[in-house]
């Protein structure tokens, strides 16, 4: 085979798989735009994190909204807790993350703290079926705590594979 | 508005001292200057980041950078010759800053959303608050990289550096084109440009080049590095020397890909293999190669407090000093006989450990291998079916009568895939039997691909020119 027809046939294959590239092979966007100067831009690092429910925003959350701010109950993500990542948890500063407890089962539902729902996201966790993934939201009720004001929160476990990060005076008040 | 004007500032003060430098070191081709000067200016905020943690003045490691970039445009521009070829170098590098500024903070162009680039962010984030490094010492953070979120860091307040992102895949494609044109000099151009349509044609059909524009990772910054550092070992391999601007070049391309992804110090050690396997090759030349890949991996890992250190309880310094040392064993001169055969044997040994592992973890290893099926072939990967058409290409392009130029990026190409694969099966080992991923783009070796796709693609575009050429060069 000569040179040319070397470059003949490669060529040539080059080109069918360009052709079928686009007409047969999975695509899929390569970028978004909405991002412009005339529209509603948003760089900030926090509120794209959060604004996006990154599995592992959580930490970000409770930082950004209280200062200083504790969370117990997270428990172990290998066993029966929840993922809490002990970086994160450390650049934005949550100042007291309790692991050792499991997270609390309860009677009441997700529905008793829907209005109270300030972001939600999945988390890392084990599940029996081999899933390492559960549902997850962090609630606070504004009129008890305010955002900015000292918090505590608790993690709490309602079966199904859901899990709630909540400000404990709004959960004491709907347990009793 | 305020975020718009801090980018253009900071990446036009950073391309722009950047290519001032690339000039000072002898630099005299526009694309060569764009891409090395990116090197440089990343390897500059490396160091300098580094050395305001070490004496806990993080706080101002910017002003440190800047104030350095500013010393290097004035006085390097007063100083250098050839003011009007630097001032060309200059026109493409800022160029390529503005138009990058332009996509994301004035159009709005966004990357695909994604696990790893959120943590890269945040990362970003904290080293732009001065944050204390040592927190980073768990198994997530330093996989996500050093010198990349660096970089990302200057920029504007709460915010990440946009532009570089884009940026680098500037860089990337200026450092592809610097290679061609080098190894074709003796080409018409036309016969270069044609030979070079196919491959590109291909390439942009397929989603994962371009998505790789935007996307926030370091991959296109490691396989800046890479690209940088083959292509000097190429010409270095063709002329039988390797100058000092060589040197310097692969030195910043193999330190710039050992901080920017866990698993780059493995793939320049693969590129440097040809090139410490010639007889030339000075012993003082080998130890810089070696070393500027061993001081950046022991920088990163000194400053994140990495967990690899702790585990030895060894202070960083020693750590270090012993993974310098260990990194220098293979330059001594007991160890010729074996250096000399070195590309042989790497071939020989990665091919035995990806058979052996794929017969002693064949149950762990067969759903990653259909996944690689299914991402490489079937296309779920978004690499469309390039790699189907790569190797078909490479096939007809045969080796007779190739130049000794393409036979060593041939080589080098394929030291990279093998390595890439066992990269992968080492990182999913970390936690019990060796992976090879699952389907989708964002499978992490679906993404490494990233890495050596531009010196893939140089070398099938070298290919395709000789072929059409149809002469050696």
């Amino acid at each position: 085979m000569t040179s040319k027809v070397r470059f003949g046939l490669a060529a040539s294959v080059l080109v069918t798989i360009a052709v079928l590239n686009r007409l047969i092979a999975p695509v899929d966007e390569p970028f978004f735009g909405g991002n412009g100067i005339w529209q509603d831009q948003n760089f900030d690092v926090s509120t794209t994190v959060i604004e996006a429910e990154w599995i592992e925003a959580a930490p970000i959350v409770l930082a950004e909204n209280f200062e200083p701010v504790s969370v117990s109950n997270i428990g172990d993500r290998f066993e029966n807790g929840i993922g809490f990542e002990r970086e994160l948890v450390e650049m934005y500063g949550v100042d007291e993350v309790d692991r050792t407890a499991n997270p609390l089962t309860t009677e009441l539902k997700v529905e008793d703290f829907e209005n109270a729902i300030k972001f939600e996201s999945d988390t890392h966790c084990t599940r029996p079926d081999g899933s390492k993934y559960c549902d997850l939201f962090i609630s606070w009720d504004e009129s008890l705590t305010p955002t900015g004001s000292e918090d505590n929160f608790i993690t709490v476990d309602f079966g199904d594979y859901q899990f709630g990060i909540i400000e404990q005076q709004l959960f004491e008040s709907r347990s009793n | 508005m305020i975020g718009l004007i801090h980018e253009l500032a900071i990446l036009l003060l950073f391309s722009a001292s950047a290519t001032v430098a690339a000039h000072l070191l002898g630099v005299r081709n526009i694309w060569l200057a764009l891409s090395l000067g990116t090197l440089i200016g990343v390897t500059t905020r490396t160091i300098t980041f580094s050395i305001a943690n070490l004496f806990d003045l993080l706080q101002f490691s910017a002003w440190l950078f800047i104030g350095l970039a500013l010393v290097v445009l004035v006085i390097g521009f007063i100083r250098a010759k050839q003011k009007q070829l630097l001032g060309r170098s200059m026109l493409l590098s800022t160029s390529a800053a503005l138009l990058a500024v332009v996509s994301t903070r004035i159009i709005g162009l966004s990357p695909i959303g994604h696990g790893d680039s959120r943590w890269i962010v945040t990362i970003a984030e904290h080293m732009q608050n001065g944050g204390d490094m040592g927190v980073l010492n768990g198994r997530t953070s330093i996989k996500r990289g050093f010198a990349y979120p660096q970089i990302l860091a200057l920029g504007p307040e709460g915010e990440f550096l946009s532009s570089f992102t884009p940026y680098v895949f500037a860089a990337l494609a200026a450092g592809s084109v610097w290679l061609i044109l080098e190894l074709t000099k003796s080409m018409k151009t036309r016969t270069v440009l044609l030979a070079g349509v196919p491959i590109l044609l291909a390439a942009i059909t397929a989603t994962v080049p371009l998505r790789s524009v935007f996307y926030i990772n370091g991959h296109t910054l490691t396989a800046l590095g890479m690209l940088i550092g083959a292509g000097w070992v190429v010409i270095a391999i063709k002329d039988k020397q390797l100058t000092q601007l060589g040197l310097a070049s692969i030195m910043l391309g193999f330190f710039v890909t050992a901080t920017s992804r866990p698993e780059g110090i493995a793939m320049v050690a693969l590129i440097a293999l040809p090139l410490l396997a010639q007889k030339w090759i000075l012993r003082k030349q080998q130890i810089l190669v070696i070393s500027s890949a061993t001081v950046g991996l022991s920088m990163w890992l000194s400053v994140y407090n990495s967990y690899i250190i702790n585990e030895t309880t060894l202070p960083w310094y020693v750590f270090s000093a012993i993974f310098i040392g260990l990194g220098l064993l293979p330059t001594l001169k007991i160890f010729d006989f074996l250096r000399h055969r070195l590309v042989p044997l790497a071939f020989a040994a990665m091919v035995l450990v990806i058979t052996v592992s794929q017969i002693l973890f064949s149950d762990a290893l067969s759903k990653g291998n259909a996944s690689q099926f299914a991402n490489l072939i079937q296309g779920e990967g978004l690499w469309g079916y390039l790699a189907i058409g790569i190797v078909l290409v490479a096939l007809i392009i045969g080796i007779n009568g190739m130049s000794d130029s393409y036979k060593t990026l041939l080589t080098v190409s394929l030291l990279l895939i093998l390595g890439t694969f066992i990269a992968k099966m080492i990182d999913g080992g970390q936690f019990g039997n060796p992976t090879l991923g699952r389907i989708g783009w964002s499978d992490s070796l679906n993404r490494m691909w990233l890495h050596s796709f531009a010196i893939v693609v140089v070398t099938i575009w070298l290919g395709m020119s000789e072929r059409l050429a149809g002469r050696k060069q």
